[in-house]
């Protein structure tokens, strides 16, 4: 079991937005030599209720929206904990219909305030979202796998000659590690996206595949009664039929052990996998980013699920009527 | 697994009051749009001005130039509206002639003729005529002074037609003022020579009354008047004399009577008279001649009148010591007088009814033949009567004409006199106060002012793609959007404010 921080000195390309404006923002900021804060975003948000709680200072928002957040996902534990009797367990499922719905942020952070309010319980935050895993950047340890290390990864032999020679001209220019991952974050995808490559650490998937066990993957972070399950995935999004055979037993060990399991499930829509992981939950939260999510989607959502009763949705990264600026002086 | 969650979920549905909150438009929706949508606002707000500052840099440049006019206010403000308002409408008023009169077919090509761009074509005049107007404007400027500007490519050519049309303008409108007083002198004159020709007809009329009637009129004519009055004067003296005999008959009649009731009391006193009465008349009588002998200062005629005066006082001595009163006409001395006088008095009445009578007949055939003798004079002298009034009345008329004449001489020569001062007070009216220059910066097009109403533009237009933008906005924004995507089959648990990186 290894614990995991939050340095955010160690980003990795897995934890970078993707989109077009983040490229271009990145593209610009390599120009003038200077990094761009949104790459880091998703990863502090993810860490919102466990920085916020503990009264740190974060990189992002005001104080009142940070503390208008954290009620929301107070309010969003109490729903989920409501009617809850003692020695009962529950497994809550997050899912956004499609991708960058905002599910593990809302996911980490309801884990994370679950942990709050109930210290007496442990709280498992499980990552089955291996189509694009990214808790790893929020709650990794001193990750031993740089951007050097993860591209000529030597064990799985990776074929990582194109992206080898465009590392090699960032080198020639100084460029900084995020430079190259921005600039060079479609190739590095494409390569990672290979089925040859191997797990680069202990996850869900290597559990599932029976090559580690429980308690190798458990990240623990520094809240006592919460810990992480890294789905890795970084090989292949699609679930072997050997995988999903021991879903059932990941489940109950899980569940055995833990109060809350929150588990961060693909998207709905796209893929079929969060309806794979869906009977084994209590219960699943729609989460719905505005400006990202779209009406059709949501209807079309909660018309095609067919697995644990859904709960209810939350809408997410909702925006201000006035720009912080403004805010700042009313 | 809890069984609690394992329950399906009942479906929500929506209050119609809730449904009836989330219809409403708040004004935090606005902001939201607003907020996010701005790009689309700002784009189109920045790039607009920009292009249409371009665009404004492309299109031919136009120069204008302006004069400033003083025209002082001569109207009759309306009594009917307080004096702003009256002096506003006056205004208005006045600015519209001068528009008018300066837009005027005949000023424009006149300008443009004498600035040597007038076409010969008519129809080519015309179109010019409308160019120059639509390029002029006109508006009130401070005071009595009105602006006039026109607008072309040419700075020289804009100068040049505002300073023609500015001093047109002006020696248009003293010239009008000239020719009103002008007219009201000739009018004057034409009725002078009219009164005067007036006279001269009534003159010559009088002169040939004069020659036609005073001419078969006796030489002699003060003569025959004389004469004729002194006739005139006799026969009416005459008449007097023969009206006073009848009087003179009556008056000699009542003096016979009464000299005969006083002869009959003489004669009735006489048998009783005082016996010295009779010896006081002897002694008169003496007195009488001796007096016709000596002179009033002879002894004897002293002593006659002591006699006589003593013989006096003793009769009235006697008479007023008889009873009764005392009756001066019945006294015998004094009725004797009086008889005296009454004789005397008689006589001569009667001497001259006699010598009136014996004249009577005189009198009339004189009057007969005065009669006679006026009647011709007096014809001729109605006559002459006649003509004199005929001849007064043209006189009058002649004076009147002259005078006539004389009054309008002296209102030409007022209004003459009036017309000078009118006439410099007129140019002094019109004038040209600010003399066109040659611009030297372009008026339009307007760089600032199309990039304003670009960005004006722009932003509307950018609200308008906001606002479509908005409408046809497929993603998620808000709950009530999320409310409708979920038609109640799903709660909305909570709603969590994007969250934004410092800096």
């Amino acid at each position: 079991m290894t614990t995991l921080g939050h340095d955010t000195e160690t980003a990795t390309l897995l934890e970078r937005p993707r989109g077009w404006r983040t490229r271009v923002r990145g593209l610009i900021g390599g120009l003038v030599g200077r990094s761009t804060r949104g790459a880091y975003r998703r990863r502090d948000l993810n860490l919102l209720a466990l920085h916020g709680f503990a009264d740190r200072q974060m990189a992002c928002e005001d104080e009142r929206v940070v503390a208008a957040s954290l009620e929301q996902f107070r309010r969003l534990a109490g729903h989920v904990s409501s009617g809850m009797r003692a020695g009962e367990r529950r497994a809550i499922g997050i899912a956004s219909p499609e991708p960058q719905g905002g599910a593990t942020m809302t996911a980490s952070n309801l884990a994370a305030t679950l942990a709050y309010q109930h210290p007496g319980r442990q709280v498992l935050l499980a990552e089955l979202n291996w189509r694009s895993p990214c808790l790893r950047a929020s709650f990794s340890p001193e990750d031993p796998i740089g951007l050097r290390e993860l591209l000529f990864h030597e064990a799985g032999g990776v074929e990582t000659s194109a992206v080898g020679a465009m590392i090699e001209r960032a080198d020639h220019r100084r460029a900084t590690e995020s430079e190259v991952a921005e600039g060079l974050e479609s190739e590095v995808t494409l390569e990672l996206g290979r089925p040859d490559l191997p797990e680069l650490y202990p996850s869900v998937r290597s559990y599932l595949t029976g090559e580690t066990g429980l308690d190798e993957l458990t990240v623990q972070t520094e809240l006592p009664n919460l810990t992480v399950h890294l789905s890795g995935g970084v090989r292949n999004g699609v679930v072997s039929g050997r995988e999903l055979q021991n879903l059932p037993s990941y489940f109950s060990e899980c569940q055995r052990r833990f109060d809350f399991m929150i588990v961060d499930l693909p998207p709905i829509l796209p893929f079929a996998d969060a309806e794979l992981v869906a009977p084994y939950l209590d219960g699943t939260l729609l989460i719905c980013r505005a400006g990202s999510t779209r009406r059709r989607d949501v209807r079309e959502a909660v018309e095609t699920w067919s697995g644990a009763p859904l709960m209810g949705c939350v809408l997410n990264d909702e925006m201000q009527a006035l720009p912080r600026w403004v805010r700042r002086h009313v | 697994m809890s069984a609690a969650l394992k329950r399906p979920q009942p479906v929500l549905t929506p209050l119609a009051e809730e449904i009836e909150e989330a219809s409403r438009f708040e004004l935090h929706d606005l902001l939201v749009a607003l907020r996010r949508r701005w790009k689309l606002i700002a784009i189109p707000a920045i790039c607009a001005p920009l292009l249409a500052a371009i665009f404004a840099g492309l299109l031919p440049k136009q120069y204008r130039s302006e004069t400033r006019l003083l025209v002082q206010r001569d109207t009759v403000l309306n009594p009917l509206v307080g004096p702003p308002t009256a002096a506003a409408l006056a205004t208005d008023e006045r600015l519209k002639q001068f528009d008018k009169i300066i837009r005027s077919r005949k000023s424009l090509l006149g300008t443009a003729g004498e600035l040597g761009f007038l076409p010969e074509d008519p129809a080519q005049q015309d179109e010019l005529a409308a160019e120059i107007g639509g390029r002029l404007e006109t508006w009130a400027g401070g005071g009595d002074s009105f602006l006039l500007a026109y607008t072309d490519p040419d700075p020289v050519r804009a100068r040049n037609v505002t300073e023609t049309l500015s001093a047109r303008f002006v020696d248009q409108m003293v010239d009008d003022q000239i020719r009103d007083a002008d007219e009201a002198v000739k009018h004057l004159a034409e009725r002078v020579g009219g009164q005067r020709a007036q006279a001269e007809l009534e003159r010559g009329h009088l002169e040939q009354f004069e020659k036609e009637n005073l001419g078969s009129l006796p030489p002699n004519q003060g003569a025959v008047i004389e004469r004729l009055q002194r006739l005139e004067r006799e026969l009416q003296d005459t008449r007097i004399q023969l009206e006073l005999v009848p009087e003179h008959r009556r008056m000699l009649g009542a003096l016979l009577d009464e000299t005969d009731e006083m002869i009959l009391d003489q004669e009735r006193l006489d048998q009783n008279r005082h016996p010295k009465v009779d010896e006081m008349y002897a002694l008169q009588t003496e007195l009488t001649k001796l007096l016709r002998r000596v002179n009033f200062k002879h002894p004897d005629v002293i002593r006659l009148q002591g006699q006589i005066a003593d013989l006096d006082a003793e009769i009235r001595a006697e008479y007023s010591a008889r009873p009764g009163p005392e009756d001066r006409s019945t006294s015998p001395y004094i009725t004797r007088q009086r008889v005296y006088r009454l004789n005397q008095s008689y006589t001569d009445l009667q001497a001259k009814l006699l010598d009136l009578l014996l004249r009577r007949d005189e009198l009339e055939l004189q009057a007969t033949g005065l009669e006679q003798s006026l009647q011709p004079l007096r014809e001729e002298a109605g006559r002459f009567a006649q003509v004199t009034a005929q001849s007064e009345r043209l006189r009058n008329l002649s004076d009147m004409a002259a005078n006539q004449r004389d009054k309008l001489v002296s209102q030409h020569a007022s209004a003459v006199e009036q017309f000078e001062i009118d006439l410099a007070q007129e140019r002094n009216k019109y004038r040209i106060l600010e003399p066109a220059r040659v611009p030297t910066r372009h008026y339009k097009p307007s760089r600032s002012r199309i990039a304003i109403a670009g960005g004006l533009g722009g932003l509307i237009l950018g609200l308008l793609w906001a606002f479509f933008a908005e409408l046809t906005d497929p993603f998620l924004r808000k709950r009530r959007d999320l409310d409708d995507s979920l038609q109640g089959t799903l709660p909305v648990l909570t709603r969590i404010p994007r969250i934004q990186p410092r800096g």
